[in-house]
């Protein structure tokens, strides 16, 4: 399978035609200079395995900070047949409905910078992060069956959310196919602290700045009018409840005959049409909705520190929207002049839906689907909005973030985290976090360059860059 | 014999472990996993977990242990120690058991950083090399 021609179709974008077993080509998304990283690890072979798997349409796709994953690479993007297809758990990955969410606030640099450090005091304090670290809610099982059933519902009935915040969550923060009693116990007792907790790895909530307007127009829909304007923006995900669902159904999947001449063995598949596609799908549902009410627990802790500060007027934090990098979605898309229903796996991308769609809020339905990039730790973070061509294109589907390009083994050796977070300091920008080889870990020269990534995702026009936001403090596991 | 070490992965985290039977390359590849998140030289045996499973395989078992043990620590906080553990691995027709105790602590005392989202089956290889077991995991970080 390692043997393959690439073909530019244009300056962002290439395309290995089917060979062998690829039921369809695999398009990847990239600068020349991205494409040869990804050509330096597994992702392209990786990519060449998803376009083997049943019931896939048009191509597997990589999206422009694609690298190697397991099963699926990360930067999957795949649509299969709602019967005659798959769904795999691996397609997904283990952090079901990892995914950002950015605030929105009148406060301007000014009014913040001199009180950063009182800010991310508090919001360390309300957040817990880091291994071990548990949330102040502790859910009995009715109230987690809420929880997993409802998503953001049952936040706004518990006084976590406005109610507002729902309808600016993708699928309105609530998988209407979550089934709580597909989850084993093993799911149940991981996520049953964890609610309202940020986790470690790569998962932040962070204080930003506006740093530059791209799009005048989307941005006032945003809220957004000002440079030096005050952001929040908040990624993590379902935290252990969704690793262990991946796990469990991945461990069932993985017993199937069939698997073992698979060319890896994370690609085990569900056939659409079978009860453990259905169950799996239900458990993933409700692992997305615990996703989104994670997240709106922990805004609801940054909107109190904020209030704390500033007041309820000025402290007042507005949710502009809510998207998942992790998740599978039943969805309807043009398919070779048919419209056809598919499980789209969107592996370490993001919806990108755009203008018109039913399925965008309301208020930015005329624009199109607000997307949510984040960068690494002290570099940018980027909104950009869904195009038609991403509809037409990639499933309407684009770039995650920044995408490691070191090893956290190399990372650790390389970067003093008492140096890395002067240099930050230098540059404005101010870390709390739970370790110190944490801070080592996440450099941001360990990742890949993300102004390059949505440039790619902006130039193929699979995404519109509107805003660039800058980190002004960081809180991390 | 080395008892584990890492391989470079951009992403993720890859280590081999070696032991001369089950129950050593079983703790091994454990402990490989948990120097990923804290020095488990320094770890104690205060207390100690009940471990029972089965698998079909002494391959699934090896990957469904290392989840039961990430599952201990989110939901215990509980890190193993590298001595202590009185564990007996058991394979029959068709079927894989492991049985016992293993020692350690709550990771809460020791400085640790990050976090393990699942022992995964990419890259994974388990096998019989002379005088010893070798395994080859990749763990989701």
């Amino acid at each position: 399978m390692a043997n393959y021609k690439i073909e530019k179709i244009s300056d962002f974008l290439y395309e290995i035609p089917a060979v062998g077993a690829m039921k369809v080509p695999l398009r990847i998304y990239a600068s020349e200079q991205t494409l040869k990283k990804m050509q330096t690890d597994k992702s392209i072979e990786q990519g060449m395995n998803v376009a083997c798997l049943p019931g896939i349409y048009k191509y597997s796709i990589i999206m422009p900070d694609g690298h190697q994953g397991y099963g699926f690479p990360i930067g999957a993007v795949a649509a299969f047949d709602i019967e005659n297809g798959i769904i795999s758990p691996g397609g997904i990955g283990y952090d079901i409905n990892c995914g950002v969410r950015v605030l929105s606030s009148s406060l301007r640099k000014s009014d913040v910078e001199p009180k950063i450090t009182q800010i991310l005091d508090k919001m360390f304090m309300y957040i817990p992060c880091g291994v071990g670290e548990k949330s102040h809610i502790k859910l009995n099982d009715t109230e987690l069956n809420k929880v997993l059933n409802k998503g953001i519902v049952w936040a706004v009935q518990n006084g976590y959310a406005e109610a507002s915040d729902a309808s600016k969550c993708e699928e309105n923060g609530s998988m209407q196919a979550a089934e709580a009693n597909f989850i084993t116990h093993h799911a149940r007792e991981r996520g049953r602290s964890q609610l309202g907790t940020l986790g470690a790895g790569n998962h932040f909530a962070e204080v930003q700045i506006v740093e530059k307007i791209y799009d005048a127009t989307a941005a006032q829909h945003f809220g957004i009018t000002e440079e030096n304007q005050i952001t929040v923006m908040i990624h993590t995900g379902s935290r252990g409840l969704g690793h262990q669902i991946c796990t469990d159904y991945l461990r069932i999947a993985e017993e199937q005959d069939f698997v073992r001449s698979l060319p890896d063995r994370e690609l085990a598949y569900f056939p659409a049409s079978s009860n453990k596609a259905h169950e799996y799908f239900g458990a993933m549902c409700a692992a997305a909705n615990f996703a989104w009410c994670n997240r709106q627990v922990i805004s609801s802790q940054i909107r109190r520190a904020f209030i704390e500060i500033f007041g309820q007027i000025e402290g007042k934090l507005n949710l502009i929207y809510d998207v998942a990098h992790n998740i599978a979605k039943i969805e309807t898309h043009n398919i070779d002049g048919k419209s056809r229903k598919v499980y789209v796996h969107r592996k370490g991308a993001t919806r990108a839906f755009g203008p018109g769609h039913a399925e965008i809020p309301e208020i930015y339905r005329k624009i199109g689907q607000p997307i949510l990039i984040p960068g690494s730790m002290g570099t940018a973070s980027y909104i950009l909005i869904g195009t038609d061509k991403a509809m037409d294109d990639t499933f309407g589907s684009t770039a995650h973030g920044a995408g490691r390009e070191m090893s956290r083994h190399e990372a650790i050796k390389k970067y003093n985290a008492d140096k890395l977070c002067n240099e930050l300091l230098d540059r404005h920008i101010h870390i709390r976090s739970a370790s110190r080889k944490g801070i080592s870990e996440e450099a941001p020269a360990a990742y890949k360059n993300i102004d390059e990534i949505v440039k790619i995702s902006d130039m193929a026009g699979i995404g519109k860059i509107v805003v660039k936001l800058k980190p002004l403090g960081v809180i991390k596991g | 014999m080395e008892k584990f070490k890492y391989l470079t992965h951009t992403a993720d985290a890859k280590f081999v472990a070696k032991g001369r039977t089950h129950e050593n390359v079983f703790m091994n590849s454990a402990y490989a996993m948990f120097n990923l998140l804290t020095d488990i030289k320094r770890v104690r045996g205060k207390t100690s977990v009940k471990i029972f499973l089965k698998s079909k395989t002494i391959e699934n078992l090896l990957i469904d242990f290392l989840n039961e043990l990430l599952f201990l620590l989110e939901v215990k906080n509980f890190v193993p120690a590298m001595k202590g553990h009185t564990i007996k691995i058991t394979l029959r027709p068709g079927e894989a058991e492991i049985k016992g105790r293993i020692k350690g602590d709550n990771i809460k005392k020791y400085e640790h950083h990050g976090h393990i989202k699942s022992a995964t089956y990419n890259e994974f290889s388990f096998k019989k090399i002379p005088r010893a077991y070798r395994a080859q995991i990749v763990v989701d970080i």
